[in-house]
């Protein structure tokens, strides 16, 4: 048989014996299934608002908005690029490191 | 429905984390899943279920490692290629068992047995890669590129499958007399 005509009828096989399987529940079933996953975002805000408090605490009491604006004032223009390129580098490549290993952090 | 809808459902589920999107994306592929593997266990219908059951929670579990380079419809075929094998390297432990007077029970419980014999007994004659390869060529209508990132091999070894399978199939349909009709 030429390999159009096979083709043709395994096509045609197939086809004829292709069906539709309804729904019938299984996507609820797939839904209630999955694992429901621990909402841990507590600990960004719980850290977040001691940073917050522990800053707020410096700024009342030591004046620090007063000297790291005197600190910025002083520095070199390419420490303070460098000092803020640092972050996004090591973060990216941390990210990249962790994220394979399918770590996370929270 | 369009892969621009996939896409849409899986940023919402990936950035915002709507369930509902997976829900969608559920309902839309459930079917071609379903009757992939109901061909691959040549008609065992729970244990097709099963199976693709467990193909879209890995999917749900592992959808941010979808980069997007290939169709959410071919990672997925990937994944249900995957659980397919998984599962198939995990019952060799019981390949005493007869198959096909397994199969032959599994056929008559399941409602779509009666007029699809024809077809389990046709795949029956393939190796695995071979059923695999035809069905997804044949029936699922993917392309020869999309077949090798499902099975993860080179495009000459899908091709080769396929040709070695539409042999063995044509022969064989030609002696049920399908090659008249």
């Amino acid at each position: 048989m030429e390999t159009n005509d096979t083709d043709k009828m395994l096509s045609a096989f197939f086809k004829e014996n292709k069906i539709e399987i309804p729904d019938n529940g299984f996507s609820r079933k797939v839904m209630s299934n999955i694992p429901i996953e621990k909402d841990r975002s507590w600990i960004v805000w719980f850290f977040g608002a001691i940073g917050m408090a522990i800053t707020m605490y410096f700024v009342l009491t030591q004046g620090l908005f007063v000297q790291v604006f005197m600190l910025f004032e002083k520095m070199p223009f390419y420490y303070i690029i460098a000092a803020i390129a640092v972050f996004p580098l090591l973060g990216t490549a941390g990210y990249y490191i962790f994220h394979d290993k399918r770590f996370s952090f929270i | 429905m369009s892969n621009t809808d996939d896409i849409r459902w899986i940023t919402q589920l990936t950035l915002l984390g709507d369930k509902s999107a997976f829900d969608k994306l559920t309902c839309k592929y459930q079917s071609p899943i379903r009757r992939f593997f109901l061909n691959l266990t040549v008609g065992d219908s729970q244990l097709s279920d099963d199976l693709a059951q467990e193909t879209f929670i890995k999917a749900y579990l592992n959808i941010s490692s979808f980069k997007g380079i290939s169709g959410f419809s071919t990672w997925l075929y990937r994944i249900a290629y995957n659980v397919y094998y998984d599962s198939v390297r995990a019952r060799k432990y019981y390949a005493d068992i007869d198959e096909q007077v397994i199969d032959s029970q599994y056929q008559t419980q399941n409602e779509f047995s009666a007029e699809k014999m024809d077809i389990y007994k046709a795949l029956n004659l393939l190796r695995k890669e071979e059923q695999t390869a035809v069905l997804l060529f044949y029936m699922e209508d993917k392309t020869h590129k999309e077949i090798a990132k499902i099975m993860n091999c080179p495009l000459g070894t899908v091709k080769t499958y396929i040709l070695k399978g539409k042999e063995r199939l044509s022969v064989y349909l030609t002696k049920q007399g399908y090659g008249n009709k």
